[in-house]
């Protein structure tokens, strides 16, 4: 695959920026369980998070190939983009169902990094993946309207000053579609915590800056409402294709990472007076999984092409976010194999990012619900669920 | 129990296992996937000669009253050898639902020439991909079953079946002598299976359980035919392992051995990792039959020696090479049968899902 000098040169600036965020800060930031706010401000201030927004609100517009391109080199450079991923993507509901107001309101300060837009408040402890079962409730009253419940996986809660929130606003057995009833709104976090919201960290085995977020009478300005109501469903499923065609580029560049780890080790470490990578048992593990992460690479650039074009790219971005997740997750495994014991110890980054690949055939949707989706929509077999 | 043979069996493991070695032929077997409709008469005889076929049933019926981990050896050296007659298996399904139904009238009857040879036994439960209907379609009504019974293993030729069937009162397990039966032969991967569809028009039939106790007992016949078929999946699987053995061993690749060659060797052990895994849960499955762990040990039992035989099958073709799928060097015999088998006595997902049962306590 050739590329376009403008994506090798967005390569190149990515790489050099996360240079100057070596293995010592993550290491850093793991054992304190602190954000990477630096990471996140140089991130911003040279203009990466704001790829997606067009050049008119402040952003540089790029396709959602290059995008995925920025990701992929953050985690192939051994850094983290969780931290920062979702400030690129969750602005796509507002961009696409904002109104023109909404989006002079906001999206300048999302380019330039003075407003984050990192929290999306979609899952519940009693709906996971069954996101229309979700019973966060906003209720119109005059002006405004008032929001009750809890959302949970509320990732980066705390490091955002707005929050794209799903509830439902007309009860579910009162809707023609099932997918109808929910809305979306842009709440402004600044506001709500310590009048309505509440923020609770979940402690997790990386360090992932995870929230469960309670509502208890929220009020928020009718303004806040995107599109219509009722539609919110609808909104946000655009918006989930471009964040698993992202998601699954970072699984490409930690599938990346940790066979360049691997290659290295196992070229330099000897045992019975030879390289171990001279031992089938091991070389063969690694080839493995760089044939499968370049298969996986493949689908992502196919799904992020489709994207671009204008086209529904809901099986590739399925598919890539799956077969990426599972080829970054089994080169996390390979490479702690290849390392034996100090693929255990801190200093090699290693079992650091092993505990960071394994979020993604989990989230942010599962691969059950991407073999469910298919199954029944690409191949017509019956629901399963 | 101890995880030990005592002497008696491993008596029975070593001349099985010799007798087979000195008659089974493989141009036999070869031949024998070329027509529909025969099996290999000289397994078959020696197993009645040997007095297998009489191994499970009572001796007051002419048996010798042994039970599942004999007959699971006996099944392990027919497994090693592919050898071509369906019978043993269908035939102990048959003898335990005789005796366990309690019916002294059809057990004096038949059980005797069950021991004798003189009498071979299937087991239609199947419909489908369904091993187990909840409502099987064959219906029991006035003494008489009615229906279809598709790919019953042994079913060209043998005489007596035992039928899963929907009676008055819910499911039923009759017996029925399958001569007055239409059998409709089927060609297929494995044909000295003998696989026929079976069609009951009319077939005067006798019940041995019905409602609950059917399906308790439809399970228990089930699970130790999957146990004998587990011990021949294990023996299949460890004839590929010597097989791949000998020819990493012996055959020269860039000047050395291929078994010098971590990723066929290390292949090889991983086989050999799956073999014993199967060959203990067999050895377990055996040995607690009859007790309330049996289902879930026959259930492990099946799902490791499907995987082992599979895999093995797999790999032993895979290490030959070139070689590896020719006609005469023979391993698709076992590649066949691998599969003839991991279909008999149902498949992964029933015995998944009855474990998932079993130790959830829930319905899958």
């Amino acid at each position: 695959m050739t590329e376009s000098e403008d994506i090798a040169e967005i390569r190149r600036a990515v790489q050099a920026l996360c240079a100057e965020f070596p293995g010592e800060y993550w290491r850093e930031k793991d054992r304190t369980r602190d954000y990477p706010g630096e990471f996140v401000d140089a991130l911003t201030q040279a203009g990466f998070l704001a790829a997606l927004i067009p050049a008119e609100y402040g952003g540089s517009g790029l396709k959602l190939d290059a995008a995925a391109v920025i990701m992929e080199e953050i985690q192939a450079a051994g850094c983290n983009g969780a931290s920062a991923h979702a400030q690129m993507y969750i602005m796509n509901t507002l961009l696409k169902y904002g109104s023109e107001q909404q989006k002079r309101a906001y999206l300048p300060g999302i380019a330039d990094g003075s407003l984050r837009l990192q929290a999306f408040g979609v899952s519940e402890p009693t709906s996971g993946t069954d996101t229309l079962s979700l019973r966060t409730v906003a209720v119109r009253d005059g002006d405004e309207y008032v929001v009750n419940g809890q959302k949970i996986w509320t990732s980066r809660a705390e490091h955002s000053d707005l929050m794209l929130l799903l509830a439902r606003t007309t009860p579910r057995e009162q809707v023609a579609k099932k997918t109808e009833g929910l809305s979306i709104f842009l709440v402004d976090m600044r506001q709500a915590v310590g009048s309505g919201m509440t923020i609770k960290p979940i402690r997790t085995m990386m360090n992932h800056s995870t929230t469960e977020v309670f509502f208890d009478d929220l009020r928020i300005p009718a303004s806040s409402l995107i599109g219509e109501e009722g539609q919110g469903f609808r909104y946000i499923l655009s918006g989930m294709n471009a964040e698993r065609i992202l998601i699954a580029a970072e699984c490409i560049g930690d599938a990346k990472w940790f066979i360049q780890k691997a290659s290295d080790y196992a070229k330099e470490r000897k045992v019975f007076n030879r390289p171990i990578g001279q031992n089938q048992g091991v070389q063969f593990p690694i080839a493995r999984c760089y044939a499968q992460m370049r298969a996986a690479e493949l689908m992502v650039h196919h799904a992020a092409s489709v994207y671009d074009s204008g086209g529904n790219p809901g099986a590739e971005a399925n598919m890539a976010k799956m077969l990426a997740s599972e080829a970054s997750w089994a080169a996390a495994d390979m490479c702690v194999q290849t390392f034996g014991g100090f693929g255990f110890a801190e200093e090699y980054d290693v079992e650091r990012k092993f505990r960071e690949a394994r979020l993604y055939t989990v989230a942010p949707i599962s691969t059950n619900l991407i073999l469910s989706y298919l199954a029944e929509h690409v191949l017509g077999l019956p629901r399963s669920y | 129990m101890s995880i030990l043979y005592d002497e008696g069996q491993q008596a029975i493991a070593t001349e099985s296992r010799r007798v087979l070695d000195a008659r089974v032929a493989k141009d036999r077997l070869l031949k024998l996937l070329e027509q529909v409709g025969e099996h290999d008469a000289t397994f078959w005889d020696t197993a009645v000669e040997q007095g297998w076929t009489a191994l499970a049933v009572p001796e007051e019926h002419g048996g010798l009253g042994l039970g599942l981990v004999e007959l699971g050896l006996v099944a392990q050296a027919s497994g090693a050898a592919t050898a071509g007659a369906p019978f043993l298996t269908p035939g102990y399904g048959v003898t335990h639902a005789l005796v366990a139904a309690g019916n002294a009238d059809l057990a004096a009857k038949y059980l005797p020439q069950i021991a004798s040879g003189d009498v071979r036994g299937a087991v239609a439960f199947a419909e489908g991909t369904d091993i187990l209907p909840a409502t099987p379609a064959t219906k029991f009504a006035d003494g008489k079953l009615t229906g279809s019974k598709p790919a019953v293993p042994g079913a060209i030729k043998a005489e007596l079946a035992l039928v899963w069937a929907s009676g008055a009162n819910g499911p039923v397990l009759a017996i029925a002598e399958l001569a007055g039966a239409e059998r409709k032969p089927v060609s297929s991967f494995d044909n000295s299976r003998l696989y026929a569809d079976l069609t009951f028009a009319g077939t005067p039939a006798t019940i041995l359980a019905e409602g609950a106790a059917a399906l308790d007992l439809a399970r228990e016949v089930l699970a130790r035919m999957a146990v004998v078929t587990a011990h021949e999946q294990v023996g299949g699987s460890e004839a590929l392992l010597h097989i791949a053995r000998d020819y990493a061993v012996m055959r020269k690749a860039f000047g050395q051995p291929i078994g010098a060659f971590q990723s066929v060797k290390h292949r090889i052990a991983e086989m050999y990792g799956l073999v014993e895994i199967a060959r203990a849960n067999c050895i377990h499955a055996a040995a607690v039959a009859g007790t309330d762990e049996f289902l879930v040990a026959a259930a492990d039992a099946r799902l490791t020696a499907t995987e082992a035989y599979d895999t093995c099958a797999r790999d032993c073709v895979q290490i030959h090479g070139g070689i590896g799928v020719t006609w005469e060097q023979g391993l698709h015999l076992h590649m066949r049968r691998a599969r003839s088998l991991a279909i008999e006595q149902g498949n992964l997902l029933f015995w998944e899902d009855l474990l998932v049962e079993k130790l959830t306590g829930e319905a899958a």
